[in-house]
């Protein structure tokens, strides 16, 4: 038996094992209801939502890219734990109430939530929108991610597409079946294996390739004493725009669409504890900040093509002892991919038939909407599956920038639970002008003024449109109403 | 102002707290690699520290935030 195919076997159990919590999880429950698919009746408790909340930040990303970044950037690789740490604390206030309005009007979506404060459909459809051209992108990365991780762990044996199929096949068949809960129950598996690999791996190399934590800094320092600082000589970023990449993120993080359908799978008390322990889950990321760090030194530049292969190259060239242990390190990357996609595709399918089928057909019936879900999970995951095997680089790239607009959401949320004034018109304008800004400094403008990240400049025009336009224009006496209502929830 | 909107504004603020303490013109005070804490450099454990801050933070305003 050769090495790949041990590493195969043990990859294999664990497809399984995920496939089999995925769908069981629904076990039990209504296959019929729409309240069960999308939000899992209202019921989740404290612990499956950390993992649901915490599998789907820790995604292929953090395993391929955190050591990447590690390796190639030094100190900007701290935003990322920074990111994790910060970004859901706004949640602790905006979180109940988007759950406690939630529950009183029966939402599950972003869009159903902002649409129904500015009472338009028009926005909700815009929101749906812009939900699903920021998911496609991130799921398509995950793809690339579970593709990439067979294919290097069996030695090219499993080619790209047969790697990516079989384990995002998985991912979308339980969240077709067992909707949020399905993704749910196989975070919780999956997150659990991924940290313990984080752990096991990053300890295992910092003292293999050097003796220890200090012995590596020290020898990093010696090397260029800038590199693990922000905005020295020597460092890879700047701190104007390591400072706005953080309060960017912080304002976006909980404008991700998913987010608002996640919320309502639970009470507003466990957000608020949620919220509380999700540091911890940041923490758990600093031992894939050091695999990329022990690498240098030891590793050339020269020798991986891109940053986020550091991991691979490590695994392959570092750890060739035993086949399982090569085969346990492939099933927690994948891991990390899986989490995150099951909640995306399943936000997807949730914002397609809610915020766009039912937004446009106001008819559709209940059972009609849950069934367009189902079918969307596939509709998606085929999209996503087929950018990430055939698309081209430059159409990837094109597509990563798509979730940059998120945050432009922001103010729209933030308006409808504390400024009453606001109306419609001036949402969709600000949010409009503020997502056309932020693609023009992303794509077609060499510079960004003071070397700000471009969505924060999308993101001062959106909040100064709104806020004139709320001035300008008056609100529907339907609006005022609602206007009421959130503020005062 | 009521309870609620009181411990909001609260917990607001030690987010903006937070956030100061990790961005620059703050961040210049951690942005150092001496000294070495348990073997890592100052501006990482600048970080970590803030993130055992920030869970300790979070968990008095639940304990106080009992509604």
């Amino acid at each position: 038996m050769e090495k790949w195919h041990i590493a195969l076997l043990a990859i294999s159990i664990y497809l399984i094992l995920a496939f089999l919590i995925g769908v069981l999880a629904g076990r039990g429950k209504s296959f019929f209801s729409l309240s069960e698919y999308a939000v899992g009746d209202r019921s989740f408790n404290l612990f499956i939502m950390w993992f649901l909340m915490g599998g789907t930040i820790f995604s292929a990303f953090a395993f391929l890219g955190g050591p990447g970044w590690a390796f190639s950037k030094g100190a900007a690789s701290y935003y990322i734990l920074v990111y994790c740490t910060l970004g859901l604390m706004p949640w602790y206030i905006i979180g109940p109430k988007v759950a406690r309005i939630g529950k009183k009007n029966n939402y599950i979506t972003m869009g159903d939530f902002l649409g129904d404060r500015y009472q338009s459909k028009i926005l909700t459809v815009i929101v749906g929108i812009i939900a699903i051209l920021a998911f496609i992108p991130y799921l398509t990365l995950q793809i690339k991610g579970m593709a990439y991780i067979f294919n290097v762990l069996t030695y090219d044996n499993i080619p790209y597409w047969l790697g990516a199929l079989l384990s995002f096949g998985i991912v979308v068949i339980y969240v077709a079946t067992s909707g949020v809960r399905g993704a749910a129950w196989s975070d919780v598996f999956q997150a659990i294996l991924m940290l313990i690999i984080a752990w096991v791996l990053g300890v295992y190399f910092v003292e293999k390739l050097h003796g220890g934590l200090g012995n590596m800094f020290k020898s990093i320092a010696i090397e260029n004493k800038d590199f693990l600082l922000v905005g020295e000589e020597g460092s890879s970023i700047s701190k104007a725009r390591y400072t706005s990449n953080i309060v960017i993120s912080m304002i976006g993080f909980v404008m991700w669409p998913h987010l608002f359908t996640k919320s309502y799978t639970t009470t507003e008390r466990k957000i608020k504890t949620t919220v509380a322990v999700y540091p911890i889950f940041a923490l758990f990321l600093l031992p894939v900040l050091f695999i990329g760090f022990s690498a240098i030194g030891i590793v050339e530049k020269e020798a991986i093509d891109n940053s986020g292969q550091i991991l691979p190259y490590l695994i392959t060239n570092y750890l060739t002892e035993s086949g399982i242990l090569y085969g346990i390190v492939g099933a927690g990357a994948l891991a990390a991919a899986m989490s995150s996609s099951d909640a995306i595709t399943h936000g997807a399918s949730v914002s397609f038939g809610r915020d766009i089928c039912k937004a446009v057909y106001a008819g559709l019936s209940e059972n009609a909407e849950l069934w367009i879900m189902r079918f969307a999970v596939f509709l998606v995951g085929a999209i996503a599956y087929f950018l990430a095997i055939f698309g081209g680089e430059g159409l990837i790239q094109l597509l990563l920038g798509a979730y940059g607009p998120i945050a432009q959401l922001a103010p729209a949320v933030y308006c409808s639970i504390f400024f009453k004034r606001v109306n419609a018109i001036s949402i969709i304008l600000g949010m409009l002008v503020g997502v056309i800004v932020t693609t023009y400094y992303q794509y077609f403008s060499y510079s960004v003024p003071r070397d700000l990240h471009p969505g924060l400049i999308g993101l001062f025009l959106n909040v100064g449109i709104v806020f004139v336009f709320s001035f300008l224009f008056n609100q529907s006496d339907s609006e005022k109403q609602k206007s009421e209502e959130f503020t005062n929830i | 102002m009521n309870r609620r909107k009181k411990l909001d504004l609260y917990f607001l603020l030690f987010s903006l707290f937070i956030l100061l303490l990790l961005v620059f013109p703050i961040y210049d005070l951690g942005n150092k690699l001496e000294p070495f804490i348990l073997g890592v450099p100052f501006s990482l454990a600048w970080i970590v520290i803030c993130i055992l801050l920030q869970f300790v933070g979070i968990l008095f305003f639940l304990i106080i935030d009992k509604e």
